[in-house]
């Protein structure tokens, strides 16, 4: 019997699909265990087994949920807002390889994709920020487009010094090229890593940056208006964006799939890449949870100057560095 | 051990990966590349004089900050030795997407020239007074940068771009004063004219580009008027190819009649020259129109694959099935400078009637266009540098008069010259030098730009040309009317006042400057007219 | 109609008819939302011809940049009582609309007859970035570096329109301490 290749496509598509929408709320419930663990409270238990169906009573009750929408929103962008939120970051992921090989699509330019992607969530932030006709939501909206197109800056540049080392922008091909412990990139671009880490913040809004919904000053945010499961799309949305993000600190960063050494062939190989993958994407998920429990929220300008003074003249300086070092060293081989 | 391989392998960064087109690129890009640079060195100049008079903007005090003119004067005289090392040199840069010859070179002088008096007239300007000056001095020579560009691309990309530097620049100095309403409304109609200019003008393009499946100016000239392609063989493909690169052509024109203030993209003139600080005005009406008008040159004369020596009926004169667009041309030029002249009789503000003479000119200066590539005594391409450099002296003069008065007075009213002749007798003069120079009295430079651009037209002959010059001629006559209503204000009407105006003695360095190119330009035309007769172009 | 040519249709609607739509709509909000569409049409469309380094840069830049900084300016700006739009009488209305009318009708003409100079396809390379990159620093390389000037005096001008200025202080003359420009922006 022989796969059709378009058929193999969609059974990876789903397959990945499936494991990050399921991922979600178990990502939920494990951000509340460790809020309350580190805040020395229980958290949520009851539901099930240690509060494993926590999530699920969630989302049922999410679903049934009355809908409701403001009077003078703009219906169809209030409509719409949560949908374009959550369509770039679900698509960002088949970019992403989970494991050696294991790749909804091997894209020539499979960074530019994903940060493409991520970028336009910001869409459905800020318009559903404006159509919900609320002067919360539209500061939230507004908030959040300056931040993520501030730290985008930041972040692109990071990049472009990471692929200067690489040589490439497939991102299968930068995976490969960290099969070696210290081959990382990590340890080739410490600086590039801590920026494109701090604006992967920035981009989630999550804390320290998440002054597009801070409960203290602007009541939800940009979703102060969505109820029922409109609401429930970004909340589900700004976690998969969390995965997606977390998943490219792996990849560019921190060797990907690889353990830091040679992986046997064949199919146990690939069963232990995508296993260590796992093992690294919840670790960085799990930092992202730590820092969030953690650390104070950022005031607003307090944000900016970190954005456009301190990363992009860093990042710019970095791929200044990067390009004599890149040119010397082939000058010298 | 093992840690030793991973140092290795750490050590080793990856081989880059080898594209295709690698090796071609070391081995013939890059020095065709390193020896245009050679010949680029004006243009770097004054981007690097740009680059470093912002950046010493930041650690000077802000009482120094005016003299920022001095570093700018400098960034306009360096680069001059540069081209007049290369003046006769005749070379494609860049793979082609400029050019190196004594047309651009000499538009490149006259563009460094003449901003010298730009920022001098800064300098001396009351309302510039007291501000950080390095954002102005760095726009100012960023856009001459654009306008040297615009005189040497021979590619629609450098030609696009190059213009754009010049109008975001000019935007940004036309609303310099942003606190003001009239520079905010001039700036955002400037902007928005420009953009939709722009758009047009690339949608042209992209019509050229498609026909011709280049870039470059000339690929039209190449691909059309060689007799084997075959468009030229099938009757009906031919009528096509017509409509198509009419539209193109008229497309394209947009975009360089915005920048000259020509019709049909004439609307911002007036708006514009009153809400912009008088010194800007005066830089867009000669330099800006000037680039324009370098730029058109060269378009045309790519478009007739060589400028000179092609009779009127030649071939690569016609577009298509009989159009000659030197007939668009003289229609263009003839509204142009009907609709100018006819605006300016009812203007009571000085700025606003200069900018409806402005666009007159521009209708003047087509006239050159028209007889490019004919066979007259001299070319049109010649006519056009004489005319702009009479233009130069005068309307420059003009300006820094008005920049004077307006030192005192802050007014450009027409009212407030009123006596003029009494305060100020020196500046009344010149002022009057200059309108006489404007109408095209002899013995001024306007006499004899007007009197070649009309021997040029009557050389050529035919019933078109004839026509010109009627309109022209009686274009003239009707400008008098309105140039000669200001020496009236100033010396036949009583004004309020009779207080002196006094006036900085660099501004009167400038007016005397430009009373000296006035006169000087008249005498010794014929030896300015031999310098500028082979402005050669290389296509 | 083959398979790639219904996905450029899919692409060519998306690209063409939001931008129609932009012409009756009154609220800018969604007509960026439309612009939206219609770059992103163009994107696919650039995908398809396997230009997907342009594509996404495409996408990148206009959807992901340009749009954002539209709609962030709209939402800053915004206000009810300014009129949108002013009626046009019939005098100018009507040759208006005919003389578009007619300038269509002979683009079309144009675009639909006219010989253009097509050349074969050219076989793509995978991957299609290093070509862009050579081709950026060989033969563009000039006007990459002039847009470099533009986007330095646009940025210059920008900053110079927009400072923030101390409450009372003549135009441009006060420069700002820091703490003063904190205080404005908070």
């Amino acid at each position: 019997m022989t796969w059709s290749p378009i058929l193999l496509d969609v059974i990876r598509a789903v397959l990945i699909f499936a494991a990050v929408m399921t991922l979600v709320p178990f990502l939920v419930l494990a951000e509340r265990r460790i809020s309350a663990w580190i805040q020395n409270r229980v958290g949520p238990n009851r539901v099930g087994p240690m509060g494993t169906l926590q999530p699920l009573a969630d989302v049922i009750k999410l679903v049934f949920k009355e809908e409701i929408v403001p009077a003078r929103a703009d219906r169809v962008l209030y409509s719409l807002g949560p949908l374009l939120s959550f369509a770039p970051a679900a698509i960002a992921f088949a970019a992403i390889p989970v494991g050696r090989g294991l790749q909804v699509v091997d894209m020539s330019v499979g960074v530019l994709f994903v940060i493409t992607a991520t970028s336009l969530a910001v869409y459905g932030i800020s318009f559903g920020g404006w159509a919900s006709n609320n002067k919360f939501s539209l500061l939230g909206g507004l908030r959040s487009s300056a931040q993520i197109i501030s730290y985008e800056i930041a972040m692109g540049l990071a990049l472009i010094s990471v692929i200067m080392t690489t040589g490439s922008v497939s991102l299968s091909q930068i995976s490969e090229g960290q099969t070696s412990f210290l081959c990382w990139n990590i340890f080739r671009q410490p600086i590039a890593f801590v920026i494109f880490f701090t604006a992967a913040f920035a981009e989630n809004n999550r804390l320290p940056f998440d002054l597009p919904e801070c409960e203290s000053e602007l009541v939800g945010g940009y979703h102060t208006e969505y109820s029922g499961m409109k609401f429930g799309m970004y909340f589900l949305a700004e976690y998969v964006a969390m995965i997606v993000m977390s998943a490219m600190v792996v990849t560019l960063f921190l060797g990907a799939w690889s353990p830091g050494f040679a992986l046997p062939e064949g199919l146990l190989g690939t069963v232990i890449s995508v296993g260590v993958f796992s093992f690294k994407l919840f670790a960085v998920l799990f930092f992202y949870i730590w820092v969030r429990w953690t650390l104070p929220r950022f005031r607003y300008d307090q944000l900016m100057h970190l954005g456009w003074k301190s990363l992009v003249p860093l990042a710019m300086a970095n791929i200044v560095v990067t390009g004599i070092v890149v040119t010397i060293w082939d000058a010298v081989q | 051990m093992h840690l030793l391989n991973h140092l290795q392998a750490l050590l080793t960064l990856p081989v880059a990966v080898t594209a295709p087109g690698v090796e071609q690129f070391r081995d013939t890009f890059y020095p065709a590349i390193i020896d245009s640079l050679k010949y680029f060195g004006p243009e770097t100049q004054v981007a690097v004089a740009a680059i470093a008079i912002l950046l010493l903007d930041l650690v000077l005090p802000i009482q120094f900050s005016k003299h920022l003119a001095w570093a700018a004067i400098l960034g306009c005289l360096a680069p001059l030795s540069g081209i007049g090392h290369y003046y006769e040199d005749s070379k494609s840069l860049f793979l082609g997407m400029l050019v190196i010859d004594p047309f651009a070179n000499f538009f490149k002088a006259f563009f460094l020239l003449g901003s010298i008096p730009v920022i001098m007239l800064s300098f001396v300007s009351r309302k510039l007074e007291g501000r950080r000056m390095g954002e102005y001095y760095f726009i100012l020579l960023s856009s001459v940068f654009g306008a040297m560009l615009m005189a040497s691309s021979t590619h629609f990309l450098t030609l696009f771009l190059s213009l754009e530097i010049l109008s975001v620049c000019s935007y940004i100095l036309v609303g310099y004063f942003r606190t003001e309403r009239k520079g905010a409304e001039a700036a955002l109609k400037y902007i928005i004219y420009g953009s939709i200019a722009a758009a047009i003008m690339g949608y042209g393009f992209s019509l050229w580009y498609g026909m011709t499946g280049s870039g470059e100016i000339s690929s039209l000239a190449r691909v059309f008027w060689s007799p084997e392609h075959e468009i030229y063989t099938e009757r009906n493909q031919q009528a096509l190819a017509a409509l198509t690169v009419t539209f193109a052509f008229l497309f394209v024109f947009v975009g360089f009649a915005y920048k000259i203030a020509a019709i049909p993209m004439h609307f911002w003139a007036p708006d514009v020259y009153e809400g912009a600080p008088t010194v800007v005005t005066a830089f867009l009406s000669v330099i800006s129109k000037a680039a324009g008008f370098a730029i058109l040159l060269r378009f045309l004369g790519g478009l007739s694959s060589s400028v000179s020596g092609l009779a009127p009926g030649d071939m690569a004169v016609k577009l298509w099935a009989g159009v000659d667009w030197r007939l668009i041309l003289i229609v263009i030029s003839i509204l142009t400078m009907t609709l100018g002249n006819l605006a300016a009789l009812w203007q009571t503000n000085l700025k606003r009637l200069m900018a409806y003479s402005s666009i007159a000119h521009a209708g003047y200066l087509l006239m050159g266009l028209s007889i490019l590539g004919t066979a007259t005594r001299y070319t049109g391409t010649q006519t056009i540098a004489f005319y702009l450099v009479a233009y130069l002296s005068m309307n420059f003069g003009a300006f820094a008069v008005a920049i004077l008065v307006e030192n005192r007075l802050n007014s450009s009213e027409l009212e407030d010259y009123k006596g003029l002749g009494r305060r100020a007798p020196f500046l009344a003069g010149a002022l009057t030098v200059f309108i006489f120079s404007l109408i095209g009295v002899p013995p001024t430079a306007g006499f004899m730009g007007k009197f070649h651009l009309f021997m040029g037209i009557i050389d050529v002959g035919g019933w078109p040309y004839y026509l010109l010059a009627i309109a022209a001629a009686m274009n003239t006559a009707l400008s008098a009317y309105y140039y000669l209503k200001i020496a009236r204000v100033m010396y036949f009407e009583k004004g309020s006042s009779l207080e002196l105006i006094q006036s900085s003695a660099l501004g009167r360095v400038v007016v005397v400057g430009m009373l000296f190119l006035t006169f000087y330009l008249c005498f010794c035309a014929d030896s300015i007219l031999k310098t500028t007769l082979n402005l050669g172009m290389h296509v | 109609m083959s398979f790639s040519d219904s996905i450029f249709w899919v692409f060519a609607t998306t690209a063409v008819v939001p931008a129609f739509l932009i012409l009756f709509t009154r609220s800018i909000v969604r007509m960026a939302f439309l612009l939206l569409g219609s770059l992103a049409g163009f994107a696919g469309l650039y995908l398809q011809l396997n230009a997907a380094f342009l594509g996404f840069t495409q996408v990148m830049v206009y959807i992901g940049g340009i749009l954002i900084l539209f709609l962030f300016g709209v939402m800053l700006t915004q206000r009810s009582d300014i009129p949108v739009r002013e009626k046009v009488g019939p005098a100018l209305a009507v040759p208006g609309f005919f003389a578009g009318l007619l300038l269509m009708a002979a683009l079309l003409f144009i675009a639909l007859q006219n010989p253009w100079k097509t050349h074969p396809p050219v076989p793509v390379t995978e991957p299609d970035t290093p070509v862009i990159g050579i081709k950026l620093l060989s033969t563009y390389i000039l006007p990459f570096e002039a847009v470099s000037i533009l986007l330095l005096a646009a940025m210059v001008g920008a900053t110079y329109i927009a400072r923030v200025q101390a409450p009372g202080a003549p135009d441009g003359q006060a420069e700002l301490s820091d703490s003063n420009a904190e205080g404005r922006l908070e």
